[in-house]
């Protein structure tokens, strides 16, 4: 009986689905549609996606996460650290036929911090020597930015700040043709190696392949996002071949785990946590919030609610940027959350509130963490609201727990400790979280280059913030795609903007 | 009555109504697990899976948490539990539900299957059944009070207070019901309390339109143009002489108010403005195993299958006891 009607359920899903598979065409699915082509407003992963197939960088990440050559053909920085020298390839055309030159380059990173732009992303630029001057509106160039010469250029920053050269990677430092820099939301201005059709919202975007494009055309002509929010019409897309590649949800994966598709697993750059107040009571308290960490049953859940697909956490940074043995500190132990509980002062248990975004996949799991945390006594009441509305509250510190996850802009341990624990950003944007000791550690993994003693301060910084346990550390997400059998040398990667499907190819046979 | 007993109309929908009253009024002591005890374990098992567990707390004044088993053995005072993850934990005997080895392991069956959470779907759909007629009740009663005294003010006075109150109601009509119900769940925090209110504060217009409507019609009968030359006061006209008089209609669509506002608590809880996990909302339900519709479609299918039939059991009910109060309808 329940068979018949999965097959019913899935006969009517796919009826009208079927049709000729279109060999010259790649076609993706995104959730949500993006913000728009202008790299100064690429906050979100998916914006960030876009304007790197559309864009080039002076540097970017290939698949494995190295930093690799983009418009600059050679980089190299000065002893101190400060100054960095860049040589642009001379055969780099966007794609209505200008050459890109090192103008292009100022005027975009100019572009950026001008204030008349308004970008939310300044803070990638703004330790160029003379920027923050520009930014108040006091120059009309920033002296850091310096042409050498036709192919030549250098960037002076105000203090060492081993970070920055990833930062030139990110999808606001792309670089824009500086003759059409008039309607970037709608009409991109870049070199990548796809060039936009068509933009149709919450429908489509539709991509041609760059031929001339310096790096090697990508080998499949068209590209094709489309938007499409329902988890379910995804999936049966794609079992009616209508989709190419497909990010399995992670409620999905029981129903593929048999299924004849090419899989590949990827350990995302991703920690996903609970979030507490650090500095107003009852969160205030490090009793109640190891108390918290030590309720719940991180690996009972990873089994058996997330298939597996998620790695057990150490401190906030992902295992691949720790050296060593990586341990986790928080087992699961409701014995001791309870006693702890006790001695942070709630011997009779406590009420508190879980500040949430609507639709978050998180709400696969939500209800276990509540169920363990019942469990020793403290009662978490979920509150959901609007992204939008979520977003305010938690960076006006309203939420005393909240849920989020952070995906990491480029792949360096720093990148999960300054923008998250550093006081200076968590008591403007997060848990308010300060402690002098892992702002001095942090402040010190900036200005070091990427050496063993860098590394092992990464390392004791994740641990003593795992030891000052100002989240619920929950874990780090794998993700799973799945190709068609007609797709090849699609490889993921765990960086968001390395991919630029260059590489993939579709055709009948293996 | 007996005419009644011969419209199957009233027969299946009174049956609905009855069995989910029942189910909504005694359900802590007909639903055989607590709604929101989970078994992770048991996550997605089919209706009619049977399953070992232990039933047991941390510490005495903490709530039961519920295990699946794999082996057990029982070593003094305490039990040991190898659990699916063939991880090994140790439970002290007084910690059992009951306090006895008996009571706290014991077999269950899911007549319903579970959730994603391991959780019974029958327990919760029987919890449910709470939520379903509260809401119901309480926001067809506020619905009722507005509409009743707006009505009546507007029928009775007629002229100007008439006509504002009666321009108000269209006001209101104009509105597409479920999106300003969206509006205002969206705008405040989402809890049950603010459905039952936004449901009540949107749907009177149609109760003050009949109440309207009927006091209009009886104001002009002899016996109460009789009570107004005995000089009788307009409250007292109303109340003792008007009102009783239009109580069927108002019953009946009081009882058809009931079904829209379950419906409206499971359309706003499915889009998340309503009940908050881990509330058992029949549409709070739906949406948190629509994402598994393939691998466990009974998830859904269950609570689905308690709105249609909650919404159908007060539609038929109304339906027919308006048939039978009407005697135009009973020639036809």
């Amino acid at each position: 009986m329940l068979n018949a009607l999965r097959v019913l359920i899935l006969s009517l899903l796919l009826a009208g689905c079927t049709k000729d598979i279109d060999y010259q065409t790649l076609t993706i699915p995104y959730s949500t549609d993006i913000r728009g082509f202008d790299p100064a407003f690429a906050t979100d992963l998916r914006t960030g996606k876009v304007i790197s197939l559309l864009y080039d960088n002076l540097v970017r990440f290939d698949l494995d996460m190295n930093l690799v050559p983009g418009a600059a053909k050679h980089w190299s920085v000065s002893a101190d650290g400060r100054k960095y020298t860049f040589i642009i390839r001379n055969n780099i055309r966007f794609h209505n036929g200008d050459l890109l030159t090192v103008d292009d380059i100022i005027v975009s990173f100019e572009r950026i911090l001008n204030p008349q732009t308004s970008s939310p992303q300044t803070w990638l630029l703004d330790r160029i020597t003379g920027a923050k001057e520009y930014l108040q509106g006091y120059t009309d160039s920033v002296r850091g930015l310096t042409v050498i010469n036709d192919s030549t250029l250098t960037i002076e920053l105000d203090e060492p700040f081993s970070p920055f050269i990833q930062y030139l990677a990110m999808p606001a430092t792309a670089i824009i043709n500086k003759n059409e820099m008039e309607h970037l939301t709608n009409i991109p201005a870049g070199s990548g190696p796809w060039k936009l059709d068509k933009w149709e919202r919450d429908g489509e975007i539709l991509f041609t392949r760059n031929i001339d494009y310096w790096d090697g055309s990508p080998k499949i002509e068209h590209l094709r996002i489309r938007i499409l929010s329902e988890i379910m019409t995804q999936s049966a897309e794609f079992e009616a071949g209508s989709l190419d590649i497909y990010e399995v949800p992670k409620g999905e994966l029981e129903y593929w785990r048999d299924k004849d598709y090419n899989k590949k697993e990827e350990n995302e750059l991703i920690i996903r946590y609970v979030g507490m107040n650090c500095s107003r009571p009852p969160f205030d308290n490090i009793y109640l919030r190891k108390a918290m960490n030590y309720a719940i049953d991180r690996e009972k859940i990873i089994h058996i609610l997330l298939n597996g697909s998620a790695t057990i956490t150490s401190g906030p940074v992902p295992p691949r940027f720790l050296t060593g043995e990586v341990r986790t500190q928080y087992e699961y132990n409701p014995g001791k959350a309870i006693n702890l509980l006790k001695k942070a002062g709630y011997k009779n248990g406590l009420n508190t509130e879980l500040y949430v975004a609507g639709g978050s996949e998180m709400f696969h799991v939500l209800e276990a963490l509540q169920s363990d945390w019942a469990a020793v006594g403290i009662n978490v009441e979920i509150k959901r609201s609007d992204w939008n509305v979520f977003k305010t509250a938690v960076r006006e510190g309203k939420p005393d727990l909240y849920y989020l996850d952070w995906y990491a802009d480029y792949p360096d341990g720093e990148n999960f400790l300054y923008p998250l624990f550093h006081s200076k950003e968590s008591m403007t944007k997060r848990n308010r979280f300060s402690d002098p000791d892992v702002d001095a550690i942090i402040e010190k993994i900036q200005r070091l280059p990427d050496n063993a003693e860098r590394q092992s301060l990464i390392v004791e910084a994740n641990n003593m913030i795992a030891d000052k346990a100002p989240w619920v550390f929950l874990w780090h997400s794998k993700t799973t795609y799945l190709t068609q059998k007609w797709i090849g040398g699609f490889r993921p990667s765990p960086i968001f903007n390395a991919q630029r499907y260059t590489l993939v190819t579709k055709q009948i046979g293996p | 009555m007996i005419k009644a007993m011969k419209d199957p109309g009233i027969i299946i929908g009174l049956s609905f109504v009855l069995l989910i009253t029942i189910m909504g009024i005694f359900a802590p002591w007909i639903a055989p697990q607590a709604p929101n005890s989970q078994t992770l374990e048991f996550r997605h098992k089919p209706p009619g899976f049977s399953g070992k567990v232990v039933n047991y707390r941390l510490a005495p004044n903490l709530p039961y948490i519920t295990i699946a088993i794999k082996k057990i053995s029982i070593e003094n005072d305490n039990i040991i539990v190898t659990d699916k993850l063939d991880r090994q934990l140790q439970i002290a005997i007084k910690n059992l539900e009951g306090g006895r080895f008996e009571t706290g392991i014991k077999s269950i069956t899911f007549w319903l299957g579970t959730d994603q959470f391991g959780r019974d779907i029958l327990s919760r759909i029987i919890h449910g059944a709470r939520i379903s007629l509260t809401i119901g009740f309480s926001a067809s009663l506020i619905a009722l009070v507005i509409g009743v005294i707006l009505g009546a003010l507007a029928g009775i006075n007629g002229g100007r207070i008439d006509t504002i109150i009666m321009r108000l109601t269209d006001i209101m009509f104009g509105f597409p019901t479920l999106l300003f119900l969206i509006g205002i769940t969206a705008a405040m925090e989402p809890s049950l309390n603010v459905v039952f209110m936004a449901v009540g504060l949107v749907t009177w217009p149609g109760m003050a339109r009949l109440v309207r409507g009927q006091v209009m019609q009886l104001k002009h009968m002899e016996y109460v143009q009789s009570a107004k030359a005995l000089g009788f006061s307009k409250t007292t006209i109303l109340l003792k002489h008007i009102l009783p008089n239009s109580l069927a209609p108002i019953i009946v669509t009081f009882t058809l108010g009931i079904a829209g506002a379950i419906m409206a608590e499971a359309s706003l809880s499915f889009l998340g403005l309503g009940a908050q996990p881990p509330t058992p909302s029949w549409g709070a339900m739906i949406n948190s195993s629509k994402d598994y519709l393939r691998i466990a479609p009974w998830a859904s299918l269950a609570p689905g299958t308690a709105i249609a039939m909650a919404v159908l059991g007060f539609n038929l009910l109304g339906d027919s006891v308006r048939d039978l109060l009407d005697p135009t309808m009973k020639k036809g």
